[in-house]
């Protein structure tokens, strides 16, 4: 800083110089008063480039040197003419009234400048914070800007919501132990409303807007900020007043968005009691009446009817056992409890043991299966996976009529290194605003086939659980020629190599 | 049999599945018999001597894989484990300990019988120490004699590999075979957890011996726990 004012003053004189120099070789052409433009004219251009301070030196310098060099007697100062003294004291004037002048535009353009500069940074600012989605990003971004703003480095922390004061966490970067005292520090004096930012402060509160003034965070300068000017330290207070705004809007934001989490999940717990008490009841109710009417029958029992209700009984409850099974899959698919025991598959053992599950139900129904020769293994859960085919199947039960065929179908897309496997019915198919949300819990279509849609929606949901495990996408289209193909992805088996082991064993052949 | 009925015993803790085996096996004429704890069935394995033992996976007082373990030191009677779904682990541990099969919870009378009937025919035929050298399933026969398998009269060509897997399934005909189990006899100890070799091999096999390999009436899978060759219908 230093050298570089008196640099300003080197030039200064440098630039009177100069002057002196033209003035010298324009002496024997011009009346010496004449000269005296010259001179201001030098101090005019030292006052604009170098401001207040080197112009009055000039001024000064300037009057001496005419005198010196450009009245006569020359190389004294002496003066012949009594009337010079008061050319002098004009020049002297007027030199000093014209620094000041040009300093002060000086001063007021570069303030305008800086200012503007600092009203855009504070604009970036601002919108950058706007785009922030949590405090994570508010801290950094917060932490980007301000190191720009004073050029050293600076942290930006804000305190987790739930502990408010006190309770200072880590949203950036790593702090020596130092930062992490002059936080505390910071949260200490907590207290005392709006801080004030001098150049020796090294952390500076960020407090809420509301009446309480609640400590949201610091702004940490571990190596203070001396080296700022007061203009700098403002626009640091407006940069600190917007983080504490963006702070506050992200939490309310935050807040919201819990509000909101809450009452969804209020409401699917709900829809899931109310739809599991029916689902749990039908069959329920079908098993109860058909047992006591087995029971109540009298010595004269047809064993034919006693056999029918049985064999609903049967049914029935192995219905809910299923959903059950499903109940307990979904709240291990949505706890992330569900352990997958990943081997590989082939595609036709997959699709075999869904078949054989419903080896009765689909007495009734043609079940084709297009499963091609070179299909690769899968990866993925049998049980599992076999319990996504039944939920599939059990789905074309509800809504296709009994006689309806059923195809299976194996797609070997190597290029995308899986393979996608279709269940296809000839139902009446899914309209186009549900195929989206037929993958979501308790959504059901309406079944044509039967007046009231039975299950609890649960069936694609937990299908698309398992699938999303796997690491496979699962969806479902219309079919070609009328009905619904469902359709999931699992991964290809690389770690069998099917010739090699092959390969192998013919040679024991050999 | 000089015996009149064959003795079962339950060691379930649950009363209402007691019951409900105890109706189903007297009246399909059953000699029943029952024990509530692990230590109890085992103490009644030793003085009632049942010819058949079925035996619940989740016991209050031991595990029922310790049960298995400790009534395979000294018997071989048939033991058929009760496990629920999604427990595939602890009933292949159970067969891989000697158990002879496993049936899920909640299960049918048809299914239950069928298990009991199975199993009791292991110990039979071994006690009468007859072995078939030709075993006939479907159009399929295999000739233990001239290691020859043939489909709807016509030589199949296995590889050696194959042909003991279909060797070891057939010994253990309407009964399953675990991945282990499969390995160990096709393979050989050391090959016991490369279940995917034997999966290679399995669809391979089917092919050969099904007439579509997706809907199996034969070589049928368990998922998660192995493989099981329906040889009655």
């Amino acid at each position: 800083m230093k050298n570089h004012s008196r640099i300003r003053y080197v030039y200064a004189l440098m630039i009177v110089g100069g002057a002196t120099l033209i003035a010298r070789i324009l002496l024997p052409y011009f009346a010496p008063a004449n000269l005296v433009m010259i001179y201001l004219l030098a101090v005019v251009i030292v006052s604009t480039k170098f401001g207040r301070g080197p112009a009055v030196v000039a001024s000064v310098v300037s009057v001496c040197i005419f005198d010196f060099f450009c009245i006569e007697p020359f190389l004294t100062f002496a003066v012949s003419d009594s009337q010079y003294v008061v050319t002098f004291l004009a020049m002297l004037t007027t030199a000093l009234v014209i620094s000041n002048l040009t300093a002060a535009a000086r001063d007021q353009a570069e303030r305008a400048m800086s200012k503007e500069h600092q009203t855009s940074l504070l604009y970036s600012f601002s919108r950058e914070l706007a785009s922030g989605p949590d405090l994570t990003a508010l801290s950094e971004i917060g932490r980007k800007h301000i190191c720009q703003l004073v050029g050293k480095k600076a942290e930006v922390f804000f305190c987790s919501p739930a502990t408010g004061n006190g309770d200072t966490q880590e949203h950036a970067g790593s702090f020596s132990p130092e930062a992490k005292i002059l936080i505390a520090k910071v949260v200490e004096d907590g207290s005392n409303g709006r801080a004030v930012i001098t150049s020796s402060t090294k952390a500076i509160p960020i407090r809420g807007s509301s009446s309480t003034k609640e400590l949201l965070g610091a702004v940490v300068f571990e190596e203070g900020l001396g080296h700022c000017d007061g203009e700098k330290l403002a626009t640091l207070e407006s940069f600190v007043n917007q983080l504490a705004l963006a702070c506050e809007r992200t939490r309310l934001s935050e807040e919201n968005e819990q509000a909101r989490v809450q009452v969804k999940s209020e409401k699917l717990r709900s829809s899931l009691l109310s739809s599991i008490s029916h689902d749990l009841r039908t069959p329920l109710a079908t098993i109860t009446g058909a047992a006591s009417g087995i029971m109540e029958a009298g010595d004269d029992v047809n064993l034919k009817e006693c056999k029918e209700m049985a064999s609903e009984i049967f049914n029935e409850s192995r219905r809910l056992n299923r959903l059950v099974g499903n109940l307990l899959d979904m709240t291990r698919v949505e706890s992330g409890a569900l352990d997958i025991h990943k081997e590989p598959q082939p595609v036709d053992e997959i699709i075999g043991s869904a078949i054989a599950y419903f080896s009765d139900q689909l007495a009734g129904r043609s079940v084709e299966t297009e499963i091609p020769d070179d299909t690769p293994m899968v990866i993925g859960d049998a049980v599992l996976i076999q319990q996504l085919l039944i939920n599939l199947v059990e789905n074309i039960f509800k809504y296709t009529p009994p006689d309806s065929p059923i195809l299976f179908r194996a797609i070997n897309s190597d290029a995308e290194d899986l393979v996608t496997i279709e269940v296809s019915d000839r139902g009446p198919g899914i309209p186009e605003d549900l195929k989206k949300q037929v993958f979501q819990k308790f959504v059901r279509a309406k079944s044509k086939s039967t007046t009231t849609a039975s299950g609890a929606g649960l069936g694609l949901a937990i299908c698309q659980g398992i699938v999303e495990a796997h690491g496979g996408k699962i969806g479902v289209k219309d079919r070609e020629g009328g009905g619904a193909t469902f359709w999931f992805t699992l991964p290809i088996d690389h770690s069998v190599d099917g010739n090699k082991a092959l390969g192998e064993d013919s040679a024991v052949e050999a | 049999m000089s015996k009149s009925k064959i003795a079962v015993l339950v060691i379930e803790d649950e009363a209402p599945i007691r019951r409900f085996l105890k109706m189903t096996l007297t009246s399909q004429g059953y000699d029943f018999s029952e024990a509530v704890s692990g230590q109890e069935g085992m103490l009644k394995v030793a003085s009632e001597k049942p010819d058949i033992i079925i035996l619940d996976l989740g016991l209050p007082d031991m595990d029922g894989l310790e049960v298995t373990k400790q009534l395979r030191e000294w018997t071989p009677t048939p033991i058929i484990v009760l496990s629920a779904r999604g427990q595939e682990k602890d009933k292949v541990e159970a067969l891989d300990a000697g158990a002879d099969d496993y049936l899920t919870k909640p299960f049918g009378v048809a299914e239950l019988m069928a298990r009991a009937r199975v199993a009791l025919r292991r110990t039979m035929t071994s006690s009468n120490g007859e072995t078939q050298s030709v075993f006939k399933f479907g159009d399929v026969e295999v000739d233990f004699v001239k290691r020859q398998v043939t489909k709807a009269g016509k030589e199949l060509h296995l590889t050696p590999i194959e042909y003991k897997l279909l060797a070891t399934l057939i010994k253990y005909a309407d009964r399953v075979v675990t991945h282990n189990h499969l390995l160990r006899e096709a393979w050989g100890s050391e090959y016991s957890g490369e279940t995917h070799y034997l999966r290679v091999y399995m669809a391979q096999l089917r092919r050969k011996l099904e007439k579509n390999p997706a809907q199996p009436k034969y070589l049928i899978t368990e998922p998660g726990v192995g493989y099981r060759l329906k040889v009655s219908q």
